[in-house]
């Protein structure tokens, strides 16, 4: 009951997480990078599928 | 016993034809598995680049710019004597013309190959190895793998050539390594101002 007390009070105030090494990067632009290449990799899969499934649509029409 | 009749008397139905060659949509999904591979080598020089002190590190060599820049205009033209040789094609099937533009590109294609390796030579007999620093593990690793790729089209374009000599080659074998090497010429740009001019 202790260990699962303490499982739920770590996360709870920890502050950062330094398995992570972008967390702890005090760097503005290394964070800013992080950012932008998550919302790069993040959006290119959707725009590579749209991109195929608009090329198919224009030529169905 | 009744059997089942196809419909439209074993023709296609009008209008079922695919709208792109199964050839062509296979090479866009690799292209795009490819594509996912080269963003995440991009995101990860991106993240250690900026959180470096300083980028390149000093006491590192500096990368050929110049000589890259006018090693990238002929890989842009290889582009470009590929969407002529491809609208050649459709025009005059197998011609001379035709087969004559491949060739070039084949070769615009083993040019740019050929420069890359003599200035990784000279880059590594000034020191920037794997293992020197961040920078030049970056560098073998981004460039690298876009000339693997670009040896891989070569292959490709060697092949078509002789598809095309045999006259054997189909359109939608030409598409597929047409747009394969149109993501080699198209992806550089982008490797070349983040890594070169970074």
């Amino acid at each position: 009951m202790k260990k699962l007390l303490g499982l739920l009070i770590i996360p709870a105030i920890s502050s950062e997480s330094f398995a992570c090494s972008v967390c702890s990067v005090t760097n503005e632009a290394a964070r800013y990078a992080y950012y932008a290449t998550t919302a790069l990799l993040t959006l290119l899969p959707l725009f590579m599928i749209g991109g195929v499934v608009y090329y198919i649509a224009r030529k169905d029409r | 016993m009744k059997t089942l009749e196809p419909a439209y008397g074993g023709h296609s139905r009008p209008g079922s034809e695919p709208k792109i060659s199964n050839s062509a949509l296979g090479m866009i999904a690799f292209i795009g598995t490819e594509l996912m591979f080269f963003a995440a080598l991009i995101s990860a020089f991106l993240i250690i680049s900026s959180a470096a002190e300083a980028w390149p590190p000093e006491g590192q060599p500096r990368l050929p710019i110049y000589v890259t820049a006018l090693n990238s205009l002929v890989l842009f033209a290889s582009g470009w004597m590929m969407f002529k040789a491809y609208q050649s094609f459709k025009v005059t099937s197998f011609s001379e013309g035709t087969s004559k533009l491949v060739k070039t590109t084949m070769w615009l294609g083993i040019i740019f190959v050929a420069v890359q390796g003599i200035e990784w030579i000279r880059l590594l007999s000034y020191g920037l190895t794997m293992t020197s620093s961040q920078y030049g593990a970056f560098f073998y690793l981004i460039i690298g793998t876009h000339a693997i790729h670009a040896i891989g089209a070569v292959i490709g374009l060697r092949r078509l050539s002789l598809k095309l000599e045999k006259g054997i080659l189909r359109l939608e074998t030409f598409q597929a390594v047409q747009l394969f090497w149109f993501f080699v010429v198209g992806v550089w740009p982008i490797l070349y101002v983040l890594v070169y001019l970074s």
